[in-house]
């Protein structure tokens, strides 16, 4: 479901550049998620490996204060550091993705001929056969862990990015300044970084953050089939997977995780999209 | 250019894209480790004369283009082999599963473009109302949701609790399956909504801001008849293509819905036959699976080409 | 030779009560029709994976077996108390050790109307023998050397060595299946198009591996027609779900409850739970002939480390007991009766405590005194593999050892348990499917071994093997047998973890007669089965 998403465009120029209480909370919540992943070895009341069978598959309580898993774990601590693949991965995925997709999507935009044909013919390809089933086929069929599923995503995700990034490129290559540039003898390359780069940045950036989104709701939704992540990290789509089994017992063992993946999906999104709201209007007020 | 000139070359794009996808999904077989006639073999003993017979069987022993195309020239004809697992066809295999999914899809997508659509053109011709909040925020929280929490949510709502739906199963008939359906469909559409209501307020807002649109106003023209005349024809063609997308994406994405729900569709059959290793039938559904995403956007770019004059002549002049 | 394990396929070597179990044979709970409640029209089961053939020799998982096993007769049966009696050869003779001798009763008829005849009768079993077989199942018939029609209702299996467990071999796999229709199908046979013409008490009425099973009462058969008119077989992968629907009444019976899920399926109002010791045995393999457990010290360090009664619970909710040697209890039991099993066990030993301090202790001692790194293959389809291996890599961690759990599907499983250059450390579930308590050893111990998936076997321990697997009576088994789990308790290549129950949910619409057996499998099962009334 990478493909048809776009952030929402741009609202009335004539408004204020305003932030906003929804983006700070948003901003907010990933702060929190990025403490926990570096703090987790500090802050996490119990050690989120640490067993005791004898306090399995407990209900919320003064000592856990979201219960157990079926191994004693405590579910609190492994929310927490769970932050770490549910950043992590989704965060190379999206970086990777817009670093490889505004290069090509520079070099193609700009170079056009047949380096132009020969991208967009193998991007055509990849779009032809939805990304969540690839990544299900290739670390299904190959046996590999999380990062073989990160590096197919980098790969299923470039491509969105190409295009975008071509799209805006082929639009500013016919721009009087970039004519004018192309005049005083600045070469191809000079002017894709110096002066078309600045101006496709707020989608580049709102796109990389919705690949970040795109990343974990994919990451998360493999470990919940049991591929990617190994069996018993604290990772917040095994965790609903795993806990399945004993949602009667506590059933926060599985609405945590779920709540985490959303409310850190949708805290990007907002970002994202304020983002490019607001890096837009400043472009077009420069 | 004519549609037809125009359809044959998109049909050509096609058929090299599956050519080239061919040898790919063809090659997951060389590439998978350890020996192909052992893979091949599946669950049955390894003796020397059983993997012997599926070298011969399988022509293992042929150069690999010579294998390749002995299958594509199968494939052709619509023979994918046999699943190593059941010997049933590959293609009885996803036929038996595929109207599963297509319901699931159809399904989803009618909901998403009953919702989504209004809901969008709402939204983007008055933006920043209360309705546009409403809508972004809903949009944020169901694109952001995982589907299998949706699925859970929705089975622990609507299934155990209040009891109005089953919670597993395809049904018999149609009301039975639209039954059935419901709650799948509504967790596929969930994140689907979010999206094609992203896309059509963003085209609304586009027109909407257009001089025509302006000049109807300024002519007095109702804001009903705005909406209907100008917005949602010009708005149609971004949504269209994002519907068609969808639809390409929900008859063959469903794997998670599937896989809550226990639906025997496309997907449960690929997540199964990834995890037995049975390659002839991942094989299959790949092709099937890009052939069926193709032609969906073929069909949409063709009706993309037949509503709008503009690319009409555009493509002529090009 | 992936399809051994219980998962894949019940019971490997089946080795045959004959007639020696503890009980006599006047049981005749699984023969005879219609024995059970009022007729009804419909019965709808569920499975967990889909029915994947309807032919033994291509697929045989536990589900598909289910209902393979309703609609086809086996050549013989296996009652309630695990001996072996007749069913479609209505006399079988075992005399002669390298020979099984059966008469074919004359009074059955294929669904389509037919005489069976003593040929399908020996096509059915024939095509699971000889090297040119392509069955899943020849492994378990490697001693047979053929089988012959010997008159018009008389069939003659020859046998290389002694297999006193082919009788109860025959009452799961030798399906009978008509030679003409298997034959004009080719390698549709068991497929959806062409599933097979059977004698069973049930015809097919339609089969896909997606949409499940649907059969008809065979209204003719010859052991007396079933009460239930309509048997039906639906995929439900997820035991909620299951759950839900038996509560709603749009299913009404479950097989094999994952145990650690029966907690709320104890809470269902329409629905009753039967629990049935099963002979299944879950046990950890360190190969003996590979670093680090080439040294006893590794191996037994690795026994400490893991809380077996303490994850009864957490695993398997309480219904499943700590083993005490890789013979399942209830075969123990069976065999040598609850005083015998208790000396058995005596004289055996015991197996490590749970103690981190001696785990260290142990691994000091050991070659690798500062630990080693393993990996651990888990199947994902077996929900207590997974937790199981993140305990025992967790306590791992704490003496030096690193195990690095890999989640796997039930088939990279269970090729790497065959893989000689897969881990030397893996997960095993085994089923048995007779109450002899000699069956499993020779299948996992000695270099003959059919599975040596720890490497142990000398000269000495190959001898013990021999008298196992050959001996007829509890007296020849008892010796042997004892020495044998004497010496592996001390080497421990297998670690013996749990003795798991078999947990089958019916609704209350529905009473199975005698309750659910763990014999199912070898039974016509179906006749048991009524309404309430």
């Amino acid at each position: 479901m990478t493909a048809a998403v776009q952030p929402a465009a741009v609202a009335d120029p004539a408004r204020r550049v305003r932030w906003g209480w929804l983006f700070w909370a948003a901003v907010g919540v990933v702060a929190l998620s990025v403490l926990a992943a570096l703090t987790v070895r500090w802050i996490a009341p119990y050690e989120p490996s640490a067993q005791n069978l004898v306090d399995s598959g407990q209900g919320p309580s003064g000592q856990h204060w979201l219960g157990t898993d079926q191994l004693g774990r405590d579910i609190f601590s492994r929310l927490l550091a769970g932050a770490r693949t549910g950043l992590i991965g989704p965060l190379v995925v999206a970086i990777g993705a817009g670093f490889i997709g505004t290069a090509l999507g520079l070099w193609t935009g700009y170079a056009g001929g047949a380096v132009d044909s020969v991208v967009m013919r193998t991007i055509d390809l990849m779009y032809a056969v939805p990304p969540l089933l690839v990544a299900i086929v290739v670390v299904g069929l190959f046996g590999g862990g999380y990062w073989l599923a990160v590096g197919v995503l980098i790969v299923l995700s470039a491509p969105g990015d190409v295009r975008i990034v071509r799209a805006a490129v082929m639009a500013q290559r016919e721009l009087p300044y970039v004519a004018a540039a192309r005049t005083v003898g600045v070469g191809p390359l000079r002017i894709a970084v110096r002066h078309v780069l600045p101006n496709v940045t707020p989608t580049v950036v709102a796109n990389v953050l919705l690949q970040f989104v795109v990343g974990l709701i994919a990451l998360s939704g493999l470990a919940f089939l049991g591929l990617g992540v190994e069996a018993g990290s604290p990772d917040w789509g095994l965790m609903v997977a795993e806990n399945r089994g004993i949602l009667d017992l506590n059933p926060w063992a599985v609405i945590g995780p779920a709540v985490c993946i959303s409310l850190l999906a949708i805290a990007v999104t907002v970002i994202g999209d304020r983002v490019y709201e607001v890096l837009s209007q400043r472009t077009a007020a420069r | 250019m004519t549609l037809t000139a125009y359809a044959l070359r998109r049909i050509a794009a096609i058929l090299i894209i599956l050519a080239v996808l061919s040898l790919l999904v063809f090659g997951l077989l060389a590439l998978m480790p350890g020996d192909p006639a052992l893979t091949l073999l599946g669950p049955k003993a390894s003796t020397p004369e059983a993997l012997a017979a599926v070298r011969e069987r399988f022509g293992l022993n042929d150069p690999f283009l010579t294998q390749y195309a002995r299958w594509v020239g199968n494939a052709v004809r619509g023979d994918f082999g046999e699943s190593i697992y059941s010997g049933d066809a590959v293609t009885t295999l996803i036929a038996d599963r595929v109207g599963v999914t297509a319901w699931l899809a159809v399904y989803a997508l009618v909901l998403t473009v009953l919702v989504a659509v209004p809901l969008g053109l709402a939204a983007g011709t008055r933006t920043g109302s209360r309705t546009d909040r409403a809508a972004t925020a809903v949009s944020l929280i169901t694109l952001s949701a995982p589907t299998f929490a949706v699925g859970f949510l929705l089975i622990y709502v609507f299934a155990v609790k209040l009891d109005l739906f089953p919670s597993f199963g395809a049904g018999d008939g149609f009301f039975d399956t639209l039954w059935h359906m419901t709650l799948p469909a509504v967790t596929l559409a969930a994140g689907q909504t979010a999206v094609l209501l992203r896309q059509t307020r963003a085209a609304t807002m586009d027109v909407a801001e257009r001089d025509f649109v302006t000049f109807a106003r300024a002519r007095a023209i109702s804001s009903g008849r705005i909406r209907q005349r100008y917005l949602l024809r010009n708005a149609s063609l971004p949504v269209l293509t994002s519907a068609g997308l969808l639809l390409a994406y929900g008859l063959t994405g469903a794997v998670l819905v599937e896989n809550v729900f226990a639906l025997q569709g496309l997907g449960t059959l690929l997540v199964r036959s990834v995890a037995q290793l049975d390659l002839p039938v991942v094989q299959g559904l790949a092709m099937f699976t890009a052939l069926l995403v193709l032609l969906t956007n073929l069909v949409v770019d063709l009706l993309y080409f037949a509503l709008d004059p503009r690319l009409r002549r555009a493509a002529v002049a090009s | 030779m992936r399809g051994f394990t219980r998962r894949s396929a019940i019971a490997l070597a089946l080795v045959a009560a004959l007639g020696v179990a503890a009980c006599g044979g006047d049981d005749d709970s699984s023969g005879g029709g219609g024995g059970a409640g009022v007729e009804v029209d419909k019965m709808v089961w569920a499975i967990q994976s889909p029915v994947q053939s309807m032919d033994p020799a291509i697929m045989a998982d536990v589900p598909t077996l289910r209902a393979q096993t309703a609609a086809f007769d086996r050549v013989l049966s296996i009652d309630n108390n695990g001996v072996v009696q007749p069913w479609i050869a209505s006399k079988f003779d075992t005399s002669d050790p390298l020979k099984l001798v059966l008469t074919i009763r004359d009074d059955v008829k294929f669904w389509d109307g037919t005489a069976m005849t003593v040929d399908d009768v020996v096509y059915s079993i024939a095509r699971h023998v000889g090297p040119d077989s392509t069955s899943m199942q020849s492994f378990n018939f490697a001693a047979v050397t053929s089988v012959e029609a010997t008159d018009a209702s008389t069939v003659t299996i020859t046998l290389a060595a002694p297999d006193p467990g082919l009788p109860a071999k025959l009452s799961v796999w030798a399906q009978v299946r008509q030679q003409k229709y298997d034959e004009a199908a080719g390698e549709a046979a068991g497929g959806s198009d062409k599933p097979g013409m059977g004698t069973g008490p049930y015809s097919i009425t339609s089969y896909s591996s997606a949409d499940g099973v649907k059969l008809t009462r065979n209204d003719s058969y010859w052991a007396g027609k079933p009460k239930v008119k309509e048997l039906e077989f639906k995929v439900i992968g997820d035991p909620d779900t299951a759950r839900l629907a038996l509560s709603s009444g749009e299913i009404d019976g479950f097989f094999d409850v994952p145990l650690i899920a029966t907690r709320q399926w104890d809470e269902l109002e329409n629905g009753t739970m039967s629990y049935v010791a099963g002979a299944y045995n879950d046990f950890l393999s360190m190969n003996v002939t590979r670093a680090p457990f080439d040294d006893v010290n590794a191996r037994t360090a690795i026994g400490h480390l893991i809380d077996r009664a303490g994850l009864l619970g957490p695993l398997f909710n309480g219904k499943a007991t700590v083993a005490q040697s890789v013979v399942p209890a209830i075969q123990m039991t069976a065999t040598f009766g609850d005083d015998g099993a208790k000396k058995m066990y005596e004289a055996i030993g015991a197996l490590p405590e749970f103690s981190i301090d001696k785990a260290k202790e142990a691994l000091a001692k050991s070659a690798t005194p500062d630990g080693f790194t393993l990996d651990l293959a888990v199947d994902t389809s077996q929900p207590w593999m997974s937790p199981l291996a993140q305990h025992l890599a967790e306590n791992a961690k704490q003496v030096g050892i690193t195990i690095n759990v890999k989640q796997v599907s039930a088939a990279d499983w269970g090729a790497g348990l065959l893989d000689p250059a897969g881990s030397p450390l893996q997960l095993v579930a085994l089923g048995a499917a007779t109450p002899w308590a000699g069956e499993l050893p020779p299948v996992i111990l000695g270099t003959t071994a059919g599975f040596p998936l720890a490497g142990y076997g000398d000269e000495a321990i190959d001898g013990l093997v021999g008298q196992v697997a050959q001996a007829a009576t509890v007296d020849q088994l008892r010796q042997p047998l004892q020495d044998l789990l004497k010496g592996a308790t001390a080497d421990l290549p297998y670690l013996p973890l749990f003795d798991e129950q078999v947990a089958t949910a019916i609704a209350n619409k529905f009473v199975w007669e005698g309750g659910y057996a763990y014999y199912a499998l070898s039974q016509a099962w179906p006749l048991q089965l009524g309404g309430a009334g």
